[in-house]
């Protein structure tokens, strides 16, 4: 088992301008499960694959426990990869796919042989050990991929999105056999996905990656409470948060389609630069009825029904800006294409991003305050900036 | 709830309603199209397919008719022979002379066409940056555009024995200079160096074309898995492109069987000495030439023909046999 540190990690291909990773630090402790998630083209494999050593870093270092790794070539960091699409040797049978490390490696006969049944038996692939990877469903591929990643005993394991070749039932299946797998083997994992159910169930920590930086690192828990800038923020959640950028001037402008009380305004007149950003997750919106201090009022443009609940997309009302929000609202909140709504949020879900760097300031409160605040703004509107009612 | 009221609902109607019909639309037109296209297709093949039916295929049936006759360009009277060609060519010991300088050819030609082209190839793959990499493919496949009678006449020039270039070479080596062309030993290893250079090009590009199809994350994990390249080469690609191999080999043998021109020009064809010295470059197929036009023996010359086409096709079922054990097809 071993830690992974890396140092300034830089990755340029050559040719093209910029690139593809600039400057990764991150420390994977032994036996963590570390997600890579990011948009497509963010670094992810190419993280994976220095680490790896299937591509060799531009700057930087990587160390695995304390000995640098740069000059080791792959083969001998001892790794267990898999890849998207299985890559399984497609003339082998199972078995001899299981094998062929072991074999390179000089292991001898009877310790392979006891090693096979071993996986074969944990990833239950007994009665398929003598077919070919064509006469395998891709569930049963995966399985021969995590099998053949994990007989050479690695103690570091690399997945590069290993379940998007699966469809959603399988998917799900195969998560819960690698988090099993993860529970019992404790080896250092890292593993790439864009799919946020699957950074959020299976990993210890998540790094959120864009442009080839790593935007943060931090429990799947934290990255949905505190995201550290806007990209975040936007990108975890489905769909990501609602950012709303609201410039002082329209705290005096009588036809703005925000409202906002005392707090929060003084908060806009004290912060620095010209607007302030609100972020508001879709599943903390609700249909306006009375002591928000945030409401905004919105065209409804599109309504999708998802069963437990609709996703409204909505269109701020207003001729000066054009903002778009995702709400999740009840089945029953009768809303229609074309309504104008006033939506609001309690201020303790209401984040705030600093206008230039887009960094997470916090909250508008905090969760004990919410009382207070509700309670000293529920039913008086008088402080603040009035808008309409408009249903 | 009515419509109205719904417009998920009203959405999703309208958009199954337009689809259905847009189905149907491009279902009528498809078939309509498909008609037309045939005809098209066939009509593009057309042309191609009378040239070679009329200058390929009828003169290969007419073949077999002319073997079994006595039969005279200038005589209007052929006369059914039977066997009798047959029995005439195998009695002559200068065509069991120009089998045995077919069989060393090919022999030769057979394994050093294959592992010279894919290990070219396997050069141009991982060696090259994709940009430059254009360019060597493109210096190794340019040979193969050159007619081969004129690069022949050049190459006779390299192996001249007193001011070429091979023997200076050679000498540069502080190695003993050679005949070449002029010597019966080595005369037909000249042809196939000049037979290499010009055909490696095709079967580079036919190497470079298999290895794309093996994937890159196969030969990744292999290397991952402890592999070193030549445990790799063995066990992975080598399987993996078994199919390109195979069809090279075929190509390669036909190829090489039927070779002529290049044997004809550089063993001095053109002053009629084509397949010297002494016999040393009568191969089968320049054999079936002379015999047909320096002697004018057409019945002869079919026989042999038809000898030379059974020997290829046993050789081709024979590698089809090999191949349905060994070669991996996906
Ligand atoms: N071999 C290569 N040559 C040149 N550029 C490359 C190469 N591999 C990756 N890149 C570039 O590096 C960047 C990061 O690529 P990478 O494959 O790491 O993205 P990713 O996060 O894995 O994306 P995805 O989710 O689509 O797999 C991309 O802009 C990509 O174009
Ligand atoms: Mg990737």
């Amino acid at each position: 088992m071993t830690a992974i540190t890396l140092e300034a990690l830089e990755k340029r291909f050559g040719g093209t301008a910029g690139s593809a990773l600039d400057g990764i630090d991150l420390e994977i402790a032994d036996g963590e499960f570390v997600v890579l998630l990011g948009p497509s083209g963010c670094g992810k494999s190419t993280t994976l694959r220095l680490i790896a050593g299937l591509e060799t870093p531009t700057g930087g270092t990587i160390r695995f426990g304390k000995s640098v790794v740069n000059g080791v070539e792959g083969r001998d960091r001892n790794i267990g990869m898999v890849f998207q699409n299985y890559a399984l040797y497609p003339h082998m049978t199972v078995t001899d796919n299981l094998c062929f490390g072991l074999k390179s490696r000089g292991v001898e006969k009877g310790e392979i042989l006891k090693r096979l049944d071993e996986i074969l038996e944990m990833l239950s692939l007994g009665d398929l050990a003598k077919r070919r990877p064509r006469e395998l469903s891709g569930g049963q591929r995966q399985r021969v991929a995590l099998g053949r990643a994990l007989i050479g005993r690695p103690s570091v394991f690399l997945m590069d999105e290993p379940l998007s070749n699966l469809d959603a039932n399988l998917r799900e299946q195969m998560r819960m056999e690698i988090a099993k797998l993860h529970r019992i083997l404790r080896i250092t994992t890292v593993y790439v996905t864009h799919d946020q159910v699957e950074a959020l169930t299976l990993a210890d920590r998540i790094v959120v990656m864009n442009e080839g930086k790593i935007q943060q690192v931090s429990s799947p828990r934290r990255l949905y409470d505190e995201p550290a800038n806007i990209f975040v923020a936007r990108f975890i959640g489905a769909p990501g948060m609602n950012v709303l950028r609201i410039e002082k001037d329209m705290l005096i402008d009588p036809d703005s389609p925000f409202y906002l009380d005392e707090q929060i305004t003084q908060s806009i007149v004290e912060s620095t630069g010209s607007a302030v950003r609100l972020g508001i997750r879709p599943e903390d919106l609700a249909l306006h009825n009375g002591g928000f201090p945030l409401r905004i009022r919105c065209r409804v443009v599109l309504i999708e029904q998802l069963g437990t609940h609709l996703q409204v997309h909505l269109e701020v009302d207003s001729d000066k800006l054009s903002s778009n929000i995702i709400a999740k609202l009840d089945v029953n909140c009768g809303v229609a294409v074309g309504d104008v709504v006033t939506l609001g949020s309690p201020a303790h879900l209401i984040h705030r991003f600093d206008d230039e760097t887009e960094l997470h300031l916090g909250r508008l409160a905090n969760k004990s305050e919410r009382i207070v605040s509700l309670h000293s703004t529920s039913g008086d509107n008088s402080h603040g900036v009035r808008i309409g009612e408009q249903q | 709830m009515t419509k109205q009221l719904d417009p998920a609902l009203d959405h999703d109607d309208y958009r199954s309603n337009d689809k259905s019909d847009l189905v149907r639309r491009v279902g009528v037109r498809s078939s309509l199209f498909n008609v037309k296209n045939k005809l098209v297709g066939y009509g593009l093949l057309l042309p191609a397919a009378a040239v070679f039916i009329l200058f390929f295929y009828l003169p290969a049936l007419y073949l077999f008719y002319i073997a079994f006759y006595h039969w005279s360009i200038l005589s209007p009277f052929q006369q059914f022979v039977g066997l009798k060609n047959f029995r005439t060519l195998l009695a002559q010991p200068l065509f069991w002379r120009s089998l045995e300088n077919s069989l060393y050819y090919t022999i030769v030609m057979i394994p050093a066409i294959t592992f010279l082209s894919l290990g070219i190839a396997m050069l141009l793959r991982d060696g090259l940056s994709a940009r430059r990499g254009g360019v060597w493919r493109a210096a190794v496949f340019l040979p193969h555009v050159t007619p081969v009678v004129a690069t022949s006449i050049i190459w006779v020039w390299i192996f001249n024995p007193h001011f070429g270039l091979a023997n200076a070479v050679l000498s540069a080596l502080h190695l003993p200079q050679l005949g070449w062309l002029e010597s019966t030993t080595w005369a037909l290893p000249a042809v196939m160096i000049d037979s290499l250079w010009h055909s490696l090009g095709l079967y580079v590009l036919i190497f470079l074309a298999g290895l794309s199809r093996v994937p890159r994350e196969i030969i990744e994990v292999a290397s991952l898995d402890g592999a070193k390249s030549p445990r790799i080469f063995r066990r992975i690609i080598w399987p993996l492109i078994s199919p390109t191999t195979f069809f090279v080999i075929v190509l390669a043998s036909v190829n090489t069987w039927q070779a002529f021109s290049q044997i004809y020009t550089m063993t001095g064809g053109a002053h009629g000495g084509a397949g010297g010295p002494a016999f040393s470059t009568t191969t089968d197929a320049l054999l079936v030439f002379q015999t047909a036009f320096t002697y004018f023996h057409f019945s002869l010359a079919a026989a042999m023909s038809l000898v030379l086409f059974l020997i290829i096709l046993a050789l081709t079922v024979v590698q089809k046999w090999i191949s349905d054990r060994i070669v991996f097809y996906r």
